[in-house]
């Protein structure tokens, strides 16, 4: 990940720059900019979602183990 | 031959006889009873209440009257369920009955828990744990969560199961404790600390799955609240208890009614916000389109506008046609003050005749001069000398010989 954000920073980010080109206020090359911008933090924030860790740590007393999980319905 | 030691009693007199004595006891005339309920009845024409409570050796039967429920029982008795009554005791005369009249029913133990409840409560409101501005914002998208509950218990698999299926990639932290009996809350608070001091949950779930109140009781316990005001995780607490509010749900940063409430709190769907992301995305890319069209839009007005199109035209034409407006009025213009000027002249003309002496000397006037001066009178003449006479075509001299003015 090239950038470290979190989701939130990077939705408001989104946002932020979703109202300034919708707003029309930005100048061309500016607009191209920031709609460069919005697809780096897009498959920025895509790749946070996809981010996977199946394991699952349990904390006790003595330290730290991992639970086997067998995927229960 | 048995006799009667006395004159016998009948059942009324002994019945009344006992009743009486009950009754003048203090204590039986108000009292409270622990028991557990059983053979629970509502009689539903008369809306009185019948039930036994007993306990590992005893029971005793109850009667609770219609008008005793309406201000007394705030919940709906089941057989099995422990309470405390407050009542007198006393014989059903008709029946010979010793019994129970029942003015209020409490679940037991409530009354001394939810005392404790109560000072624990106002304590920690007065502390301020349970200010709304210390609440920490829950993260929208934790990569990690904590649970803090029992490694068996049926909450555990409901957090685990409904996370994971709205975000399968989500990390899962267990800290396991006891929940309920001896030493829970103490096991809740150091199950809290050790997520805490790990580090790596965005978000701490604290709770159980549900049951009676009395087994979430440890929830109530201060060193769970403190333990939770202390983390410096977000905490949501899911107490399984739909109702009934803990003294963890009111410090928490968030309440979920359960474990799974909990799980669909703290983890948003995966799906959901990838729809969301692109939706926002669409919304850039119009706006970006939206843009570029306006631009055009401007850049195809001006480009249509006739300066641009005609440019000489637009130069030329406003100028041609002031030029033609102007020359039009001043073509008007001069021939109406030649006009003016000639008949002025003409009327000037006319004067200028009327005064010339040579036109009066054509209607037969003539002009005489003596010693070139203009000679108006007869009077004015010298005989002695000759006068200039003009005419219109020519001059004479003349000499006089009579003056006719002299003579007068």
């Amino acid at each position: 990940m090239p950038e470290k954000i979190t989701f939130e920073q990077g939705m408001q980010e989104l946002e932020t720059l979703v109202h300034t080109l919708e707003s029309g206020q930005l100048p061309l090359d500016d607009s191209f900019k920031a709609y460069e911008k919005a697809i780096a933090i897009r498959d920025n924030l895509n790749a946070l979602l996809d981010e996977s860790d199946k394991r699952i740590r349990v904390l006790t007393q003595n330290g730290e183990k991992t639970l086997d999980v067998t995927e229960e319905e | 031959m048995w006799q009667p030691t006395r004159e016998p009693l009948t059942v009324t007199e002994l019945n009344a006889y006992t009743r009486r004595l009950l009754a003048g006891d203090p204590l039986l005339r108000g009292l409270d009873v622990t028991g557990e309920i059983t053979g629970y009845k509502l009689h539903a024409p008369s809306g009185h209440h019948y039930f036994t409570l007993k306990d590992e050796n005893s029971r005793v039967p109850c009667a609770m009257y219609r008008q005793h429920a309406m201000t007394g029982l705030d919940f709906k008795p089941e057989d099995g369920m422990r309470v405390t009554v407050r009542c007198s005791a006393s014989l059903y005369e008709r029946d010979g009955k010793f019994q129970l009249y029942v003015n209020s029913m409490h679940k037991a133990g409530q009354g001394d828990l939810f005392i404790r409840f109560e000072k624990l409560k106002r304590k920690l409101m007065a502390e301020g744990l349970f200010d709304p501005a210390r609440k920490r914002e829950i993260p929208s998208m934790p990569r990690t969560i904590g649970i803090a509950t029992s490694i068996s218990g049926k909450g555990k698999d409901d957090i685990i199961r409904v996370a994971r299926q709205r975000n399968p990639g989500i990390g899962i932290i267990l800290s396991p404790c006891a929940v309920q009996g001896e030493g829970a809350a103490e096991e809740i608070a150091r199950a809290i600390e050790r997520l805490n001091a790990n580090g790596e949950s965005d978000v701490i779930l604290v709770g159980r799955g549900g049951g009676a109140m009395e087994e979430m009781w440890a929830f109530n316990e201060e060193v769970v609240a403190r333990a939770i005001a202390a983390s410096r995780i977000p905490v949501i607490s899911c107490v399984g208890h739909e109702t009934d509010f803990t003294i963890a749900d009111f410090v928490a940063d968030l309440r979920a009614p359960t474990p799974t409430g909990a799980a669909v709190l703290a983890v948003p769907e995966v799906s959901a916000l990838k729809q969301e992301l692109n939706q926002m995305l669409k919304r850039v890319a119009n706006a970006l389109e939206g843009g570029q069209r306006v631009r055009r839009l401007q850049l195809d007005r001006l480009s249509a506008s006739p300066a641009m199109t005609r440019p000489l035209q637009h130069l030329i034409e406003p100028r041609r046609s002031l030029l033609e407006r102007l020359s039009q009025r001043l073509g008007a213009a001069v021939p109406a003050i030649t006009q003016t000027r000639r008949h002025r002249l003409d009327e000037l003309t006319a004067s200028l005749r009327a005064m010339n002496p040579a036109s009066v000397l054509e209607r037969g006037y003539a002009i005489v001069r003596q010693d070139g001066a203009i000679i108006p009178r007869a009077c004015a003449v010298d005989a002695t000398k000759p006068v200039f006479v003009r005419f219109s075509d020519g001059e004479i001299t003349a000499v006089i010989t009579e003056n006719k003015q002299g003579n007068d």
